[in-house]
């Protein structure tokens, strides 16, 4: 799953083609991303995490490989 | 104190030799001019890292005349890190080649990078790092057997030293008589350690040795990275590929240096960094969740890297309005840029309570440290592992009290220790 729509309503989507397993994510925003056996990131369907948390963990990822975008904006 | 061998070299002898060209023993803090020079041309300054402090760069070898760049700023680090197509690897291919051979990580830029990455990146993901902390913990617990009962210890050479060269050698199929040869091989590769042709030799026979056991774990496959690696494999459009013997070798000789090194100093830096803060030490004795915080502002503070190899303008560019004419070499300097005080209050401070922010420790962009994770939990383990066992950790009062030193890697003199 590339895509999620976060509880707040933004939608993240990441792109694993990117992805250099920095960790970033999975420690700024535990219950939204986490890596896999391949070393890559996978979204995971809960997430509590506060959308600020995943906002900034998009922001800090090293490959610009997390996206946040809100519904509706241009 | 110990040798490895009756009138050979010991390995506190080869750290010595291998860091000496390096800068250990020369500077022992270089941040104080890291901050003087920081606020100029956006911290971008126009030498190398070894000219700013008066010494000869063992690195430059290979590109003699070219024009020298250093990032000090975060802003100035993060952007050459990103910009990968503008400041490319192609500069450290050519620096490393006697190293890490044609084919490595580090030496080649995107798209072959990428896909070399996504080849053998498996090796350090969640399911390999089961395989990992199985070496990890019964090496540290062997160690620390070994001299828990003398009460005194030098723990850099005894036991920082002696646990991730261990680690890569289990993980790689080299036999246990072989470890003291192997570390040294691994120590004489590692960038600006030592002559080309000495890097050079060191590699070839590393090469041969790898060779071999790759040969058998293709006989016979055994629960060890080499057998993960043979294995592994990428789809393209044009089918299915598996990784080529040429690109085993080369992260072979890229994953040596770069994981032998790193590790052990970063853990001795943050065992004197701890001493010297007895209220700390008793904290985390109490109140382990902790020592992750602990292992990550040791390495925003006195990371063991002073800077990632340089990186090649492709082109006439820019950074931070400075100038940079193709064909310049630029060195990302990720220790200065985690002391920017625009990023991290008070970023001289040694502070574990700091808020959680990414630092440039494991580099940023296309090439983020492959063993990263590895790295994390190795320094984790072995932090931990000493404090089960070793109580009232303190410098021991009969040695000279340690400091830290080096330019392009930091370590710490020794870590002299008593405990219980």
């Amino acid at each position: 799953m590339d895509t999620l729509v976060h509880p707040s309503g933004v939608r993240i989507t990441i792109d694993r083609g990117r992805c250099v397993c920095s960790e970033t994510c999975t420690s700024m925003a535990p219950q939204t991303f986490e890596t896999d056996d391949e070393g890559l990131v996978r979204l995971l369907d809960g997430g509590s995490d506060p959308e600020a948390a995943v906002r900034n963990a998009a922001a800090c990822c090293p490959v610009q490989a997390i996206r946040v975008e809100t519904p509706g904006a241009p | 104190m110990s040798s490895t061998s009756e009138g050979g070299v010991g390995r506190q002898d080869w750290e010595r030799k291998t860091t000496s060209r390096t800068g250990a023993g020369v500077v022992d803090d270089p941040y104080p001019r890291f901050a003087e020079l920081r606020p100029t041309n956006g911290g971008v300054h126009d030498s190398s890292f070894f000219a700013m402090f008066g010494m000869g760069d063992p690195t430059s070898e290979a590109w003699k005349g070219a024009q020298r760049f250093a990032t000090l700023s975060y802003a100035a680090t993060e952007h050459v890190l990103r910009e990968n197509t503008i400041f490319t690897n192609a500069g450290i291919r050519r620096m490393t080649q006697h190293a890490f051979g044609p084919v490595s990580l580090m030496g080649s830029d995107d798209p072959d990078h990428r896909k070399f990455r996504l080849l053998v990146q498996p090796a350090f993901g969640k399911k390999a790092l089961g395989l990992w902390q199985s070496w990890v913990k019964p090496r540290l617990d062997e160690l620390i057997d070994g001299f828990v009962d003398k009460g005194r210890t030098d723990l850099y050479f005894e036991y920082c030293s002696q646990f991730p060269v261990f680690v890569i050698a289990m993980t790689l199929g080299v036999a246990r008589d072989d470890l003291d040869w192997f570390q040294e091989q691994a120590g004489l590769m590692q960038i600006g350690a030592a002559p080309a042709e000495q890097a050079r030799a060191a590699r070839l026979e590393v090469e041969d040795y790898m060779r071999k056991v790759i040969a058998e774990r293709r006989r016979a496959p055994q629960d060890d990275l080499i057998s993960l690696l043979i294995e592994s494999e990428i789809t393209e459009p044009d089918g299915k590929h598996k990784i080529t013997e040429e690109q085993i070798l080369g992260l072979v000789c890229n994953l040596l240096p770069a994981g032998v090194g790193t590790t052990f100093r970063s853990l001795g830096i943050t065992l004197v960094t701890l001493m010297q803060r007895p209220d700390l030490l008793a904290r985390l004795y109490e109140d382990r969740s902790l020592v992750p915080a602990v292992v990550e502002e040791t390495l925003r503070w006195n990371g063991p890297v002073l800077t990632s190899p340089f990186r090649l303008a492709a082109e006439d560019t820019e950074i931070m309005g400075v100038k940079i004419p193709k064909g310049s070499l630029v060195e990302p300097g990720i220790a200065a840029a985690n002391r920017d005080p625009l990023q991290f209050e008070n970023p001289d401070v040694f502070d574990p309570f700091r808020p959680v922010k990414p630092t440039l420790a494991f580099s940023y962009g296309p090439h983020f440290c492959v063993g990263g994770q590895v790295a994390r939990l190795e320094l984790r383990a072995a932090l931990n592992a000493l404090l089960d066992r070793l109580p009232n950790l303190r410098f021991d009062p009969n040695e000279p009290e340690p400091r830290l030193t080096g330019l392009l890697y930091r370590m710490p003199t020794a870590v002299p220790a008593a405990w219980g």
